[in-house]
């Protein structure tokens, strides 16, 4: 499809500097301290206006137009929720399941409000995205499918439990490791599933102007890329635990800690368990920024943009806006890891310098196509979106960054 | 009259329009393109604060935009007409260096205050204002958890027990406090004591065996009434949900620049909080036997018999994590005011 002659490449450039947004954030966090955190909402907006006004697309920046007191209103009806929450719950000890009930219920309503909130005060050029009020898909999603994903694990947890840890199942030998690994596969399959529902619904209820987004064919890919992740990261894992196991015994022996090291802890056992946990910690954040990088690059690969009424004729058409991720695990990775040393070693001052280099870099690695001619486009008619869903998982902290 | 240029977009379609802008003395806007001609009044025309670098928007009020980088003009224009200021005021604070230096310190200085000092004396306010029932709450469980997974009962003779619960129940009503205190005998975990927020103290078998005298006992006992009566238990947990709190407000989302930034200061304050708690159940312990003429000798002795060889673990590089402050000055402590005694 990119390889179509009427779409051409957009220039997509950042131009935040983490100077001048140091500036900005130190600002903004002295007065929301200053204000009680009331400040707190033209914070948000100040810190999404900045990172939204340096990217350019065909030098066009986008705007980030919500009015920080409708989010203050959401905030403070969150924090009203949030107290009377724990104000019931105090008296009623046993009304904390109906909560937890009640909130799964409320899940899916939540992050589709915080969908649209975002989209509709998202624009460029003039023209404002939209996320569909699409509430039935959300329920299947995050209750259909997503809820299913800890029952599984649990549902499978708990069989294990019984049949290897309860009872004397472990003799069986080669079915029961069979039924083991069939119940890790089935947990992981699912949950790949899942990430997969969530993006596309997600990615097919945004619009822009007429225009809207379509997300084709990505779920092979995403079990592609999911299962490279976990065999990158059980195979490292084994070799580092090997390789580290037999340096470690070497040096017990030429020390002659060996003989009596079953009952204490040396303090080269503590060096290696120290090792160990660094390793990890690489091997973790190696593998979670390959998926990351791996997931972006697929969701924006198979992300179009078209008019509305082209996608309901039966054949494939050629996009108007197409897209190419090209994010490498390993870059990636190395800005993750040296932000996290950044921001430890300057007790979070470089926060600032993270974001915005992790934000040039991903702006950087996103290709954009499209046909010249965008004048066909025209905008819809929207009506006002409140901001009570945007909030709630603001505070609440879901993750629903892509 | 002043004039500068701008992108005109008309909001139907998304395609930019080279416009010059022209505002005349009397507030006359007008915008002028190729294909664009429109002139309002200025006051009608909501206008974005400026904000780094960023192109500044202009809205219209027939829903057009206009974009432009002619911050210059348009923060003349805004000197002069009557509209809040408060943006003006934002961009200045954010673009002097001497004042977001000032601002770093302040935040920096109040962040460190209210985590040090202000957390810390606010949750012990709330703690007891908080009635017994609350605490007893908090602990609800935690014992039939441990029972169940990780102790086992207790093999001591019938007789010890006693003679140590007879001892316990007087210091109990010395302390005057008001938790219903209960001394529990497990077994498991090696020589170890620990109180729940309720007024449980479980004490362990092995604890009980490595005393050579019922005063250590005691001593050890006295330092976990002491966390009791100072409410220690609902005090770190009232701190480390508010530092957690505070932290998330400050920092805002930094899990999108790194994951594992977000949870290292709240692991590191948390085992700050507790080393202090540690040092103030001791300091109840030692005023307890220093008043009740109980050698404090004993609580240093039982200490280091504890901790065995590991006394001098300040050459350790995990020193920093620990939960409980160094051990050898902790003892020293005991010790030195024990023959001052």
């Amino acid at each position: 499809m990119l390889q179509d002659r009427m779409l051409k490449p957009i220039e997509f450039e950042f131009h935040g500097k983490a100077g001048e947004y140091f500036r900005i954030w130190i600002v903004n966090i002295l007065l929301t301290i200053v204000t009680l955190g009331i400040y707190s909402a033209w914070a948000k907006v100040r810190n999404k206006q900045y990172f939204y006004g340096n990217a350019l697309l065909d030098a066009s920046p986008f705007e980030y137009s919500a009015s920080p007191v409708a989010i203050l209103k959401g905030r403070l009806v969150v924090a009203v929720i949030l107290i009377a929450y724990s104000v019931i719950v105090r008296i009623f000890p046993s009304s904390d399941g109906i909560f937890f009930i009640l909130f799964l219920i409320v899940l899916p309503w939540l992050v589709m409000r915080s969908y649209m909130f975002n989209a509709r005060y998202s624009n460029y050029r003039n023209l404002n995205f939209a996320f569909e009020k699409n509430l039935s898909g959300a329920v299947k999603v995050f209750l259909g499918i997503g809820v299913l994903v800890p029952v599984s694990f649990i549902a499978f947890g708990y069989l294990y439990y019984t049949a290897f840890i309860k009872g004397n199942l472990g003799s069986v030998g080669v079915s029961g490791s069979v039924l083991v690994l069939a119940g890790i596969l089935i947990v992981f399959l699912w949950y790949v599933f899942y990430m997969h529902a969530i993006q596309a619904y997600k990615v097919d209820n945004h619009s822009y102007g007429q225009l809207a987004f379509r997300l084709h064919k990505a779920l092979k890919t995403f079990y592609k890329y999911y299962f490279i992740g976990i065999l990158i990261f059980v195979a490292a894992l084994v070799v580092t635990v090997i390789v580290f196991r037999q340096a470690f015994q070497d040096m017990f022996f030429v020390l002659g800690a060996g003989s009596n090291a079953d009952m204490e802890i040396s303090p080269i056992e503590t060096g290696f368990y120290f090792i160990m946990t660094i390793l990890y910690v690489v091997i973790y954040f190696y593998v979670y920024a390959y998926i990351r990088a791996k997931i972006f690059n697929t969701v924006w690969g198979c992300t179009a943009l078209n008019k509305q009424s082209a996608y309901v004729m039966s054949a494939p058409t050629v996009p108007l806006v197409a897209f190419k991720g090209h994010l490498k695990p390993w870059n990636l990775f190395v800005i993750y890891i040296t932000n996290t040393i950044g921001i430890i070693v300057s007790l979070g001052l470089l926060i600032p310098w993270a974001k915005i280099r992790l934000a040039r870099y991903r702006i950087n690695n996103l290709e954009v196509y499209s046909i010249t001619d965008l004048k066909s486009i025209t905008a819809v008619e929207r009506e006002k979106v409140g901001t009570i869903g945007s909030e709630m998982s603001d505070i609440l902290d879901i993750d629903i960054g892509w | 009259m002043i004039k500068f240029d701008g992108t005109y977009y008309d909001g139907v379609h998304p395609v930019g329009q080279p416009v010059t802008v022209m505002v005349s003395a009397n507030g006359k806007t007008s915008f002028v393109g190729q294909e664009v001609s429109y002139v309002c009044d200025w006051l009608d025309i909501k206008v974005s604060t400026q904000l780094g670098k960023t192109a500044r928007n202009l809205t219209l009020p027939n829903g057009a935009k206009c974009e432009t980088a002619a911050h210059d003009e348009i923060n003349h224009l805004l000197e002069k007409d009557s509209r809040s200021r408060s943006g003006k005021w934002l961009h200045i604070l954010e673009s002097r260096w001497h004042f977001v230096l000032l601002a770093s310190v302040a935040v920096i200085a109040i962040t460190f205050g209210m985590v040090t000092y202000g957390i810390p004396a606010l949750a012990k306010q709330v703690a007891f204002a908080l009635p017994v029932s609350v605490d007893e709450k908090l602990s609800e469980g935690t014992l039939a958890f441990f029972d169940k997974h990780i102790l086992d009962p207790s093999e001591l003779d019938e007789k010890h027990q006693q003679r140590l619960q007879k001892k316990f129940t007087t210091m109990v009503e010395r302390s005057g406090d008001n938790h219903t205190y209960t001394l529990l005998f497990r077994r498991g975990v090696g020589p170890n004591a620990f109180a729940l927020p309720s007024g449980h103290i479980v004490m362990t078998d092995e604890l009980v065996e490595l005393a050579e005298v019922d005063e250590e006992v005691l001593a050890v006992l006295a330092h976990e009434i002491g966390h009791v009566v100072h409410k220690h238990g609902m005090r770190s947990a009232l701190q480390s949900s508010a530092a957690a709190l505070l932290l998330t407000v400050i920092t805002g989302d930094i899990s999108a620049a790194s994951g594992f930034a977000a949870a290292l200061p709240v692991i590191l304050l948390e085992t700050s909080f507790s080393r202090k708690f540690e040092h103030e159940a001791d300091q109840y312990a030692f005023d307890y036997m220093r008043e009740y003429g109980i050698d404090t000798k004993h609580f240093a002795n039982i200490l280091l018999r504890i901790t065995g060889d590991d006394a001098n673990e300040e050459n350790s590089a995990f020193t920093y994590l620990s939960t409980h402050p160094l051990t050898a000055e902790r003892i020293r402590k005991f010790t030195e005011s024990g023959a001052s005694n």
